[in-house]
This record gives structure tokens, sequence and C-alpha cells, in this order.
């Protein structure tokens, strides 16, 4: 039967998240496309008394456009049954449903691209090299970091070192704080290499955090985005006034349609005005996938790849993640330094796994530190100390009081025959089956985070802290990450991985895919600004394919 | 009804662990009741736990009858993101945040 079609393009870009916005940027700054469509779940919309579509989505408890309950992600772990996997952050940039905004900018090693090269076979045949130099990372992160102008301070480094570090350009900020200085200073004298780190878009989970990070001015309630310097918003508006561009919200997609090893068009879903969901295809030669890990997985599944290896959803991962709460004896200063660097500032230990220790896993991840009192909102720092009545009381008079510090772990985790995503039976309500992540750790996390376990009451002793609570490993419906890798991973052989090293798919040309589904491992620090350089990468590609 | 009634009863004995003053009790109560019945909370498990305060809640949240222990644990959340999601509240549980001033 003849597939129909109801509108065709040159090429689709499929969610305008983190990492379909730079693909967007590159491909229109280009000759060769001259008509795009833009499919995401959210709304491409202007709600009254807002002015940046979705911004309203960065508040917690506002619904999404597409309804979790509509939509969701199982998780099944080792003697569980499957559970729903819990949303980490319910934001969204710019109208979709995504999994994650950025907050933290941190850029991979050289070394996060060559674990095969490192260790050998001896962590198992899923862990394999990354297909291209670090040095083209590297270009591509430079252009990401100019256009996001995260908020750094350098204290802890040299600048050069900084830059060489977290990359650059950076906007300075006012800082360091007195908490960031003692911090830095502390774990300096007890031999953990700490700095002052970068992060953008402000407020890791003040989601409508309410002061600019250079001005310390409030902003105007009820636009909080708007009040920094923020280039999604650039971005949406120049796209929205390009003829070139077709910007369609509400949109499930599917399906990817193949055939004969070639991309012939995506399929998706959209309400009616009644409210009914529709099929749509738009045919098109060229398919960029750019809504997630997860989103890309079950479309991957989904769609009409031969998938002759079996590699599709496998290789899956999520960062590790480990928290622990230490409560200081230094008195809380009332500046609005010390306010704004609680906001937007974050004590960074990057390499503790290169201070000599020894065993068959040196690599780690890094530690983030800040002020939870103020990093967190009120309703969430108190969901995340995970205490109760009288306790929870206590604590919370205490770190009125004095600095209570957060550490939060980021550490690689490795791909293994056990973490894949699959498609169940359940559907959901577009009628798609609903996917199933399967996660037995690899036995490098549990070492790691045995290793962690260690270092984290050292963190706590160097700081003086008076009291250091450790939260569990987490497993069970726990086990949970902002961070989602693999599952289409790329590389040099087809009989080894879904994507070739400019990210197209072996068994379905002109089909690309650009958020961090590509990444063989996971690197040892958050993703977000390594998955968003390797969409301007893979952009360039398909820009010139188009061209 | 008895299950409604013991979704009262836990959240009176979360909120009394914060040391609240009398008169925002009842209001707050009536607050989170509303929210814990938006989120299709009831407390049907807990209906014969005989939670009289706080002591009597941390034996249910700490005790083996899973059940009882999530409801439990799902009313102490809805208590929080009550309590710690308004500025109002904050102030009565003498929980200022820095922020609040500044927005």
């Amino acid at each position: 039967m003849s597939t129909r079609w109801t509108s065709s393009a040159d090429a689709v870009v499929v969610g305008f998240g983190l990492t379909g916005a730079p693909v967007l940027e590159r491909l229109l700054g280009a000759s060769g496309a001259g008509d795009v469509a833009v499919l995401d779940r959210g709304a491409f919309w202007e709600p009254e008394g807002h002015a940046f579509p979705g911004e309203r989505s960065l508040i917690l408890d506002r619904p999404l456009t597409v309804d979790p309950r509509e939509d969701h992600v199982l998780l099944r772990t080792p003697g569980a049954g499957p559970a729903r996997l819990r949303k980490w952050w319910a934001s969204r940039l710019a109208g979709g449903g995504s999994w994650l905004w950025y907050g933290q900018l941190s850029r991979f090693r050289p070394s996060d691209l060559r674990m095969r090269s490192a260790y050998g076979g001896a962590l198992g045949p899923e862990v394999r090299d990354w297909p291209i130099d670090f040095a083209e990372l590297d270009r591509a992160y430079a252009h990401i970091q100019g256009r996001l102008r995260p908020f750094g301070c350098a204290y802890g480094h040299t600048e050069a070192a900084y830059r060489d570090f977290d990359g650059g350009p950076y906007l300075e900020r006012p800082g360091p704080s007195h908490l960031e200085r003692l911090m830095v200073d502390r774990l300096g004298r007890d031999g953990l290499n700490a700095y002052v780190g970068q992060s953008c878009l402000g407020g890791r989970a003040w989601d409508t955090c309410p002061v600019s990070p250079v001005t310390g001015r409030p902003a105007e309630r009820g636009r909080p985005m708007l009040a920094r310097p923020n280039w999604y918003v650039d971005l949406y508006g120049t796209l929205r006034e390009d003829p070139r561009v077709r910007l369609l919200g509400g949109c499930y997609v599917s399906r990817v349609l193949v055939d004969g090893g070639a991309v012939q068009g995506v399929e998706y879903l959209q309400r009616d005005d009644a409210g009914d969901l529709r099929t749509r295809r738009i045919r098109c030669g060229t398919v960029v996938l750019a809504p997630g890990a997860l989103e890309t997985n079950r479309i991957l599944l989904s769609s009409d790849l031969p998938d002759r290896n079996g590699l599709l959803g496998r290789r899956f991962t999520f960062t590790l993640e480990r928290t622990a709460y230490l409560v200081t004896a230094e008195p809380r200063e009332r500046d609005l330094a010390d306010r704004l660097a609680g906001l937007y500032g974050n004590v960074v230990i990057k390499d503790f796994y290169d201070l000599g220790e020894t065993g068959p896993l040196r690599k780690g991840g890094k530690f983030a530190l800040y002020d939870a009192y103020i990093a967190e909102s009120p309703a969430r720092h108190v969901r995340n100390l995970r205490m109760r009545g009288p306790e929870l009381a206590r604590f919370l008079r205490a770190e009125r009081g004095h600095y209570v510090v957060k550490v939060s772990f980021k550490g690689e985790s490795l791909p293994s025959a056990g973490k894949f995503v699959s498609l169940s039976a359940r559907r959901n309500a577009f009628g798609a089956r609903v996917p199933t992540v399967t996660y037995t750790p690899h036995p490098a996390d549990l070492l790691l985070q045995e290793r962690v376990t260690a270092i984290l009451p050292r963190i706590g002793r160097a700081l003086g802290a008076v009291e250091t609570r450790v939260h569990p490993v987490p497993s069970g419906e726990d086990l949970v990450s902002a961070h989602h890798h693999g599952g289409a991973v790329f590389g040099d052989d087809a009989a080894q991985a879904v994507l070739d090293r400019d990210c197209e798919c072996f068994e379905a040309r002109g089909l690309f895919v650009a958020d961090s589904s590509f990444m063989p491992t996971s690197g040892a620090t958050n993703s977000s600004l390594t998955a968003m350089a390797n969409a301007h990468r893979v952009a360039g590609v398909v820009a010139a394919r188009l061209s | 009804m008895a299950s409604d009634d013991a979704l009262a009863d836990v959240v009176a004995a979360v909120l009394d662990a914060y040391g609240l003053p009398e008169a925002s009790l009842e209001p707050l109560a009536g607050q989170v009741l509303t929210a814990a019945r938006e989120r299709g909370l009831g407390s049907a498990d807990l209906a014969g736990a005989g939670v009289r305060g706080w002591e009597d809640l941390r034996r249910v949240l700490d005790g083996p009858d899973e059940r009882a222990r999530a409801s439990a644990e799902s009313v102490c959340a809805c208590v929080n993101d009550v309590l710690f999601s308004s500025p109002r509240w904050r102030r009565e549980v003498g929980y200022e945040h820095p922020m609040d001033e500044l927005g």
C-alpha cells in the first residue's frame, strides 16, 4: 500500500530543545535548507502574559502539553518489576517535553572518549571508543559555549587552566562568594582540586529564579527567562520569522519511515480542534532526531529499521548519581553575592580519580558543591533532604544560621549487556508502545559508588562539617538521572554501531541523530554541553548534504 | 468516612512535628487535605493504624506494612509540598527563604 503523505519538506528536525536548537541554527545558516519542518511535543504558543513559549513549563507543577499520564517510560531494575521512570525535571526549554535542561556546563576530557583504549576488554565488549578525535569535539564546544555564555568565576584556577577545564568564553559573575572561597581553599588544603565552575540559564532548581545573575536585580515576575541572556530566546525569535521554517507544536512522533535503506519521511500524531488524534506524514529525505535519548530510542525502535545486528536500544546509560548534605559550622552570610552564588555557582571537584588512587578503574566523575538552602527551591529542597517530622524541622532550623552544602556527584556509568531500552507490550495514550529501560549496574558502577561513599565523608571533614548525611546508593525506583545516553551509538563499524561517525544511521541514509543517544560512553561529568557540541558538529554534515 | 478521618489524622500528625502556631493549623490542614484529595491520596491503608500524633506516624513510616508506609510517605510529601511551596506558610513555620525577600 502506498504511503499517504500530508506534506513534504527538505528536512525535518524532531525536537527543539538542547540539541535541536544548535542543529537548526547551523542548518539555517547554510544554503540548501529551503523548507525545514520542526516537530516538537510541546506547543509553540504564546500564553497570555508570557513572552516566551513554554516559559510556564519551567515552573513545576504546571501541566506539560503532553501530559505525563499520557506518555511515560518504564524502568526495570534488578529484583524489581517495571515501575514508572521518574522525571528529574518536569521542564521544557522551548515547548517540548524535555527530560532535562542545562544548568552546569562541563566539558568531557579526551580520556572520556577512549575508555576501550585505556582498559582494553576488561570492562566488557560494550565499552568502545568514540570514532572521532577530541579536537573535533573541542571546536564544537567553543562554538556552543560562545553561544550560551555561561556564568563563571575562575577562582581555584588560573584563567588558562579554567578555560582548559570547562572552556570559554564565559560571563564573569560576581564572586567568589564567601562560601565558595571557603570551600575551594579548604578542599585545596586537603589535596582536592576544587574550583568555581560554570553554569547557565541560572538557577539549577529555582525554576522561576527571580534575580539576574549579573545585576542581582529582581526579574519581572512571570518572565524569568527574559531576565537573563538567553540564546534560545533569540533563536526562537529568528526561527519564527524565517520563511523557510515551519514550527509545528503538539506533535507526537510515532516513527520514521524508511524504505530501501533510506529515510522517506516522518509520521506523527497531532490533535485536531476537536481533540481527536490525527496521523500526519511529512515526506522528506533528511530527518534529524533531537528529542532526547529516551524519545529517540522509542522512535527508532518503532520505525521501519531492520536492526540487523540487534543494536537498537543497546548500550543505554544514565550518569551515576549520588548526593550528600553537609552541615557546616560556618555562619551564613547575608550579602547578595552569596545568594547569587547559591543560585548560579558551584564549586567543582572534577578529577578526583587522578589523585593517585589505584585499582582497575581510575576514572570517576565530578562533584558539584553548592549552597542547597539557596539553590534548591524550598519545596524541592525538603523533598531532596529525605527527612521528616522533628528531624526535618531541626535540620531546617540549623541551615538558616549555617551553611549547608549539597554535594552532587555525577559519575561515569558504563554500558553493559544489562542496560538497554526495549518496547513493552503496554500502549500509551498515543497508541505507541511504552519504552522500558532495563538497568543493571555494571560492576564498575558499583565500584565507583564505593569510592564515592569514602570520598564524601572526606569532603565533609575537609569542610569542617558538623554533620554529613550521605544518601544511599540509588537503586530501584530511585535509580534515575537527568542524563540519558546511548541506545543508538556511533562508530566506524556497521556491525557494532547504529550510527556512523557523522551520526547518520547505517540502515537509513538521511536519518541523523543529534541528541545524546549517539554516546558510546557517558563521560564522567554532566553531558548536556557535549550533546549540544556534537549536535553542532552533526548539523555541519547535514547542512553540507542539503547544499 | 473512616479513611477521610484517617487522612486528617495523618496530616495533623505531620503538622504537629513542625511546631506551628495554633492559629495556622486549621487553615493549613484544610489546604493540605484539599491537595491530598486532588492527588488522589486516600488513606484507607492507614484507617486501622490509629495515628494520633507524630510518634504513631513514625511507627507506620518505619513499620513493615508496605502499603501503609507508602500511603504515609505520600501524605508526608503532600504536607511538605503545600507547606514549603508557599512563602506565607514558610513564614509560619519559621523557614523564611532568603530569596523570598528578593522575589
